[in-house]
């Protein structure tokens, strides 16, 4: 992490080797940050408990991207540095889950790599060549079209759902079928479901139904050459209901 | 380094994304309409969501603007 390591503590910048003069943008956000830190500790640590040990990187990394951002040139200006903030946040963190995330999906499809067979290091970036799978085998052309492959796999789940979600927001027609699926991955039957949304269960299952067909379109868009994803949401006995 | 939850599985991966990465969590723009009107009919999923799954990420998010208010 190069600069970030050399940060003291979250809000401090390294010294520089000339003295340079704080923009009023730098200056809003360093008395905001001073007053938010705290907050924003809690808050990461309240929604993401996974990340718990890992906050106080998030917050350097944030603190980072803001103070680059300031010195940018022609950046439009922020201005709520706390919703900034927060906002900013919550993405590395759920850019770190996700990571984590394309890393597990490799594991379940049995691609193990050399380097991290068993652990997992949720700083490291996901693309980065350490974390390819040795192949002794494919030439370069095979090479790339299964990065590809593995790259489009990593981000299906979570982003599938998210763009399930937004689709459902689209059209209030559609928030009931966002609802039930909710509760069906949450582990509620059709018949709990339809007694909940006061429905009548022809009227979930094929709410659920609708659902699935949208989630499985989708994966067969994004992943064309049918990846062990696929392979892993048929099996029967992984199936997530 | 991040504790790992049991992921033995797809499903056990589902759930973890469901619970713990936001995946069914609403725009920004409807959490905070729901908030200022959280019985109102439109926001049925929301409720479900933020009030019976208890989504920790949107519920931060609520104590986050409350302290703010």
């Amino acid at each position: 992490m190069g600069e970030v390591d050399t940060v003291v503590s979250v809000g401090r910048l390294p010294k520089r080797g000339h003295c340079r003069m704080a923009s009023s943008a730098e200056t809003e956000f360093q008395t905001t940050w001073a007053d938010c830190q705290r907050a924003l500790r809690e808050y990461l640590v309240r929604a993401f408990p996974r990340l718990a040990s890992e906050v106080e990187d998030l917050l350097q990394e944030v603190f980072l991207e803001a103070i680059q951002r300031c010195r940018a040139e022609g950046m439009p200006a922020v201005v709520d540095w706390r919703g900034w903030c927060r906002t900013a946040v919550r993405h590395r963190a759920i850019d770190r889950l996700r990571r984590w995330e394309r890393w597990v999906f490799r594991q379940l499809s049995g691609q193990k790599t050399s380097s991290q067979s068993d652990s997992f290091d949720s700083s490291r970036p996901s693309d980065s060549s350490s974390s390819e799978p040795v192949d002794s085998s494919p030439g370069p052309a095979t090479r790339v079209g299964e990065k590809q492959r593995r790259t489009r796999q990593g981000i299906l789940l979570s982003e599938v759902l998210a763009a399930f979600c937004r689709f459902c927001e689209a059209k209030p027609v559609r928030l009931k079928m966002k609802e039930a699926y909710e509760r069906a991955l949450r582990g509620q039957t059709p018949e709990q479901i339809a007694a909940a949304m006061h429905l009548p269960p022809t009227e979930v299952h094929q709410l659920l139904y609708r659902a699935r067909q949208w989630i499985l379109e989708r994966i067969r868009q994004a992943d064309v050459e049918q990846s062990v994803f696929i392979t892993l949401f048929a099996r029967k006995d992984q199936t997530p209901r | 380094m991040i504790e790992p939850p049991p992921m033995d599985s797809f499903g056990d991966v589902v759930r973890w994304v469901v619970e713990e990465l936001g995946a069914f969590c609403p725009s920004p723009e409807r959490l905070a309409a729901y908030w200022t009107q959280p019985e109102a009919p439109q926001y049925q999923d929301i409720r479900y969501h933020v009030e019976e799954a208890r989504c920790p990420i949107c519920l931060a998010e609520y104590l986050e603007k409350t302290k703010q208010q």
